[in-house]
Order: C-alpha cells, then sequence, then structure tokens
C-alpha cells in the first residue's frame, strides 16, 4: 500500500468523521477533524514533492503536520476545559515555522538539523497521548483510550525515525522524510485509529450529554408535576380553610328549606293552612334551594381535580368569584371590600382554576392581616400597563415588616402557627408559569399591597 | 341574603294573628328567636308558629340585647319563653351573646349551630345552654328542645311566683312572731326559745300558732320546710 493511497484514506477519514458527527455542533469534534485533514494535507503534499519545489514544499508539509498536532491536542485540552488560547497557538506555528526554515539552511547544525522535525512531532503526540491518558482514566473512555495507546505507538514509530538518525544502519544519516517506509506507515496507522477512538469518545460524550439533557428534562417534568400536585393540595388546604364557612353557608339555607317543607307538611296535614300560606312556603323552599345550588357553584369553580386547562381568563370575574367564595369571611371579620367595576374585560391566557387559586391565597392573607388593625379594608383594582394585567390587593393591615421582606416568598416560611408557608410561594410559581409575577409592597397609605401581574392576551383570537 | 343593618324584629311569615290569639300563643309559650339569617327567621317562624307558640324573630344579638336594656313601656307578656340563638353570627358571636343574655335575666336558652364545633357546643353547655341545636334542625328535635325549655321556664315562674307569695306572707308576721318562727325553723324547743326571748311557754305557743296560720302551714314539719325554702 503506497502512502499516496494511505494519505487519501487519511483524508477521507476526517470528513467521515465530520459527516457522522457534525450534528453535534461540538468545537472538539471541529477542531479534531480540523487537526486531521491538516495531518492527511501534510501527507498528500508530502507525497507531490515531485511536483512542487522543495522550498515551499517542505515548510508547508511540516506546518500543516504541526498544526494537525496543535488542533488535536487543542481538540482534547477543549474537551477538559483548558483550552490554548489561539493566538498562542498561532504565534507558536509562526515561530516554529522560523526555526525549521533556520535549521533546514544552517548545514553547521549537522545531525539535529534533521532530528528537529521527529522531535517536535514526538513531544506534540506525547501531548496528544497524555490528554487523552487524562481522559481515559478519569471518565473511562475507551475512544480517549484508544486515542492514548494509538498515540503512544505514533510516538514509537518517531522514536524509530530519531534511532536511525542517531545510530544509522548505513552509517550515513538519512532524511527522515526520504527513509520513511515502515515508520511513516505505522505513524499513520496509528493517526487513524486515533481517529477511530475519537469517534468513539466523541459518540460516548454525546450519549452521556443526551443522557444528561433527557434526565435533566425528565427532572424538569417531576418538578412541574410535584408543582401541580404542590398546588393542588395548596388549593385543597385553602378550600379547607374555607370549607368551615362554607358548611355554615350551606346549612343557613338548608335550615331554611326543612323548616319551611316541615311546617308545610305539618300545616296541611292538620288542615291549619290556606292555599296563600302554602304557596309562600314552597316559594321559600324554591328561592333557598337556589342560594344553594349557588354555593355549590361557587365551590365548583375552586375544586377540579386533573390537568390545568389552558384558555382565555377574564381577571375580573374570578376576581369576584373567590371574593364571593370568601365572603363570608368577609362578612364575619367585617371586611370593606372596594373593587371597582373595570371599563374593559382584561383577559389573560391561562388556567383559571389555578389563577383563582392566587387570587383566594392573596386575598386570604390581605383577611388575615386586616384582622389585626380596626379599621378593615380591602381595596382592588384591575389595570393595564404595558400589555400586562395588573390586579393589585391592598389591604388596611399592619403590611410586612422589614424582617419578614426577604424571606416572606421563600417556601415554608410562614408566621401563621397552622400555616404551612406555601402558599405564596405556589403563586409565585404559578404566576411565573404563567409568565406573570406576584410583588408584595408596603403601599404609601400602610398596609401591604400585591401586584399580580399577568401578560395580556392580544386582541386578535382574545375570544375563544 | 344578609339582613341589612338596622333589621331587628321581622314581620314573621304566613301567620298573622290577633292580640287575643297572641296572648293565647303567649301562654303557651314565647320564643325569641335569633339568627343573622332573614330565610331562617321566616321560615322557623312559620314552623313554630303552626304549633302554637309565640316567636319574637331577631336578626341579631345586638337587638335583642338592646330592647331587653331599655325599660319597656308594657311589661312583658306572661307565660313560658325561651331563647333560641344561632352560634355563628356577624355582629356579636352567639357565646358572646349567650353570656351577656345570662347576665340579664334567667330565660332558658337554646344554641344552634351549623358547623358543630365540640369546643362552642362544650362553652354553651358549660354556660348553662340547655341544648344544643345542629343545622339543619329537624322540626321533632326543634320542638322537643323548645318544649323542654320552655318546661324548664314553666318551672321557675312557678318557683318565682311562690317565693313572692312566701315573702308576702313573712312579711305580714310580727318581729316578735318572726323571732319564733326562725327558731322553729333551727328545730329549738318551745322551752329553749322562750328561755332565750324570755317568754312564757304560753307565748310561745301562741306565737307559733300563729305562725302556722299566717304562713298557711298544716303542721310543725311543713312549717319548718316552708322557712328552710325562703331560707331562714
Amino acid at each position: 500500500m503506497s502512502n499516496m493511497n494511505l494519505g487519501l484514506i487519511y483524508l477521507l477519514m476526517p470528513i467521515l468523521m465530520w459527516v457522522v458527527l457534525a450534528r453535534l455542533r461540538s468545537p472538539v469534534v471541529a477542531l479534531w477533524c480540523l487537526g486531521s485533514l491538516l495531518g492527511a494535507g501534510a501527507l498528500l503534499l508530502a507525497e507531490l514533492f515531485a511536483f512542487i519545489p522543495p522550498w515551499i514544499n517542505a515548510p508547508m508539509v511540516n506546518l500543516l503536520e504541526f498544526t494537525s498536532l496543535l488542533s488535536s491536542i487543542q481538540a482534547l485540552r477543549l474537551d477538559q476545559g483548558v483550552p490554548w488560547r489561539f493566538r498562542w497557538m498561532a504565534a507558536v506555528s509562526l515561530g516554529y515555522l522560523v526555526v525549521f526554515e533556520i535549521c533546514r539552511e544552517v548545514y553547521a547544525l549537522g545531525i539535529y538539523r534533521l532530528a528537529l522535525v521527529p522531535l517536535v512531532e514526538l513531544v506534540l503526540v506525547l501531548q496528544v497521548a497524555g490528554w487523552a491518558w487524562r481522559i481515559a482514566r478519569r471518565q473511562k473512555s475507551a475512544g480517549a483510550l484508544t486515542i492514548a495507546i494509538s498515540h503512544l505507538l505514533a510516538s514509537v514509530a518517531m522514536l524509530v525515525v530519531l534511532a536511525e538518525l542517531f545510530f544509522p544502519r548505513g552509517g550515513v544519516p538519512s532524511c527522515p522524510r526520504d527513509g520513511a517506509g515502515l515508520t511513516d506507515t505505522l505513524g499513520m496507522l496509528a493517526g487513524l485509529a486515533g481517529d477511530v477512538g475519537f469517534i468513539g469518545l466523541a459518540l460516548e460524550r454525546s450519549l452521556t450529554q443526551w443522557l444528561d439533557a433527557a434526565s435533566k428534562q425528565a427532572r424538569l417534568e417531576e418538578r412541574q408535576l410535584l408543582g401541580n400536585q404542590l398546588a393542588h393540595l395548596d388549593r385543597q388546604r385553602g378550600f379547607g380553610l374555607v370549607a368551615a364557612s362554607l358548611a355554615h353557608e350551606l346549612n343557613q339555607p338548608l335550615t331554611a328549606i326543612l323548616a319551611s317543607a316541615q311546617a308545610a307538611q305539618r300545616g296541611t296535614s292538620a288542615n291549619r293552612l290556606d292555599p296563600a300560606q302554602s304557596l309562600e312556603l314552597l316559594d321559600k323552599i324554591i328561592l333557598n334551594s337556589r342560594r344553594l345550588s349557588t354555593i355549590s357553584g361557587r365551590i365548583r369553580s375552586f375544586i377540579r381535580p386533573g390537568e390545568p386547562e389552558l384558555g382565555p381568563v377574564d381577571l375580573e370575574k374570578i376576581t369576584r368569584e373567590m371574593l364571593d367564595l370568601v365572603e363570608p369571611d368577609l362578612r364575619h371579620v367585617g371586611v370593606q371590600v372596594v373593587f371597582p367595576k373595570g371599563a374593559e374585560s382584561l383577559l389573560v391566557q391561562g388556567d383559571a382554576i389555578q389563577l383563582a387559586q392566587v387570587v383566594l391565597n392573596v386575598l386570604r392573607n390581605a383577611i388575615e392581616a386586616v384582622q389585626l388593625v380596626p379599621d378593615r379594608w380591602i381595596h382592588i383594582q384591575l389595570t393595564r400597563a404595558a400589555g400586562e394585567a395588573v390586579l393589585s390587593i391592598h389591604d388596611t393591615g399592619p403590611g410586612v415588616g422589614p424582617e419578614l421582606a426577604d424571606r416572606i416568598e421563600m417556601p415554608y416560611f410562614t408566621t401563621k402557627p397552622d400555616g404551612l408557608g406555601l402558599g405564596l410561594s405556589i403563586s409565585t410559581t404559578i404566576l411565573q408559569q404563567h409568565r406573570g409575577s406576584l410583588v408584595i409592597r408596603n403601599a404609601e397609605g400602610g398596609g401591604a399591597c400585591v401586584d399580580i401581574r399577568l401578560p395580556l392576551l392580544v386582541a386578535e383570537g382574545a375570544l375563544p | 341574603m344578609s339582613p341589612g343593618p338596622g333589621t331587628s324584629r321581622l314581620k314573621s311569615g304566613p301567620q298573622l294573628c290577633s292580640a287575643a290569639e297572641l296572648l293565647e300563643r303567649c301562654r303557651r309559650g314565647r320564643i325569641i328567636l335569633i339568627d343573622d339569617d332573614v330565610e331562617i327567621l321566616v321560615a322557623v317562624t312559620s314552623l313554630l308558629e303552626l304549633e302554637g307558640y309565640a316567636c319574637e324573630p331577631f336578626s341579631s344579638g345586638v337587638d335583642y340585647l338592646r330592647q331587653l336594656e331599655v325599660p319597656r313601656s308594657c311589661p312583658p307578656p306572661g307565660g313560658p319563653s325561651c331563647v333560641l340563638l344561632d352560634v355563628m353570627m356577624p355582629d356579636l358571636d352567639g357565646l358572646e351573646a349567650q353570656r351577656r343574655l345570662a347576665l340579664l335575666d334567667d330565660t332558658p336558652l337554646l344554641l344552634m349551630s351549623g358547623a358543630s364545633g365540640v369546643q362552642e357546643a362544650v362553652t354553651a353547655f358549660r354556660a348553662g345552654a340547655l341544648d344544643f341545636l345542629i343545622k339543619p334542625i329537624e322540626a321533632e328535635t326543634l320542638f322537643q328542645a323548645v318544649e323542654k325549655a320552655l318546661q324548664v321556664s314553666r318551672e321557675r315562674l312557678a318557683l318565682r311566683v311562690r317565693t313572692q307569695a312566701l315573702t308576702r306572707k313573712l312579711a305580714a308576721l310580727t318581729p316578735r312572731e318572726h323571732d319564733v318562727a326562725v327558731r322553729v325553723a333551727r328545730g329549738k324547743l318551745n322551752r329553749v326559745i322562750g328561755a332565750e326571748l324570755g317568754l312564757a311557754l304560753r307565748t310561745v305557743k301562741l306565737y307559733r300558732q300563729r305562725c302556722l296560720e299566717k304562713l298557711e302551714a298544716r303542721s310543725t314539719a311543713d312549717l319548718i320546710r316552708i322557712l328552710q325554702e325562703e331560707g331562714l
């Protein structure tokens, strides 16, 4: 097999490698392919010595070989995260070229003139082998091990060349390029094996990256799922908190219905009711049944098993629904709520129930805050600002102390003896998932103000 | 549907009745119903009035207390009465209302609640509530509780009438007769009483006889019982 054919295979190798590995879009792969390509270039150029004048051929071949090995080292260094500066590499290459030219012209140097190239190459090849060995040992990569072994083999070839130089068999030192033969072939075979090893290394890398990405994705999905479950739990808890007052709310109309029905029953059976009185009792039963169905409607608007459902959400509507839900508490605590009707309905994209949960959390906090003061008001405002809907809920409570301001949004932070400390953190998470935000600040006139910001739905397609 | 402020007494349900009938109802029993929910006031009032009770609905404990505190132009109608009070109310909590009512009079009290908190019930019973009804309330349960409360009210009224009569009778005794009566009640012998008060045995016997007559006691044992009841 002639060196020309081997050179062509050598040229084919980096191209094939690039075809296989281009998908990875890795600068390490690009550098290694470049190195192999430069090496193949050097080889082919060397084979063409008959057609190109030696004063241009020899320095070009050497420069190509030098930069080829430099690229390979740089590829492995980059892989390990400790690359050289390219400017520095260019300077070294130029410097080497100059030194090589000087050596070539100065015959007085004798044998060392000829030994320069194999010596430099030996150092560089050992560098490649060293870095590959390091990768193989650290990351237990079979590909890197192949690179290391093949380059050690190549360095053996260099050593043979050097040995021939210093201890010539025929007694006459020969130029390494002229007497290449077996050693050059060995070096090139080692180079090919190195390329195969590198493909292995690159594939291992991409597999690892892919696995990492997959596990990261899985973790993300898991967190999302957990987040949904937490949000659902928080919603159930929030609902549990209003449930006590809701039970009372449900019992009131039920009590009225039962009493009216039994009055009608007893009155009719004892013949003590005239038709007008019976009708009045029946009217009461109907009226209170309707009351019941509005209350159960409120519960339905808040409890839903399963996945979030995206759609246009009317912020004013869900805020009023949540006000209805906490209405018994508002009445019991004696809170006055001011919520002026908006001129236009502000629609945002999102899950109505999760957003309602956020509003409920904020309202519940506000109700608890105003219990600490005699003057109990909650002012709610829904405005439009720069493509966002801003829902501000401002209470007249004591506000947020500076010592709480930092920690208030942290999960599990709570000032309430029976609180989980998740309400605000879940609210923030839900809003982030909706590309919105939640900010707690102290209002100018005292009390805390919570701003809920959500991107407005664009006018087109705003209506379902 | 919450009642607006200032809604105190409500025109109640289907039953409208004359003054004579009202008097008759009051004799049977007067129930003061306090709940912040107008619908419940109307419905329970209908139910109670159909059973022949008189029912006075109030939409808050404060309203009823205010009405108790102002001196009445006409005295409250006689006959037994009881208070049926909701625990969960906005301006005055049922338990607090119960505490304040207990300071004003001894009308038997029934509490009702939708959310049955054990703690609430315990507090209510400790404060002397006769029963704790869970909403929605079955008519039978309501009538039984009301009847029990009215029975207690009747007993208290009867006791009050008897005590008042006895006080009147005791007031008719002369100081000397009173002294003798007190010592008889302590189980002292006539001779001892005579020695203590410096009276002859005959005089003691005479006073004793007059005490029996004035207090309408049939025997000495009866006299002792009456006097002990009066705390002498």
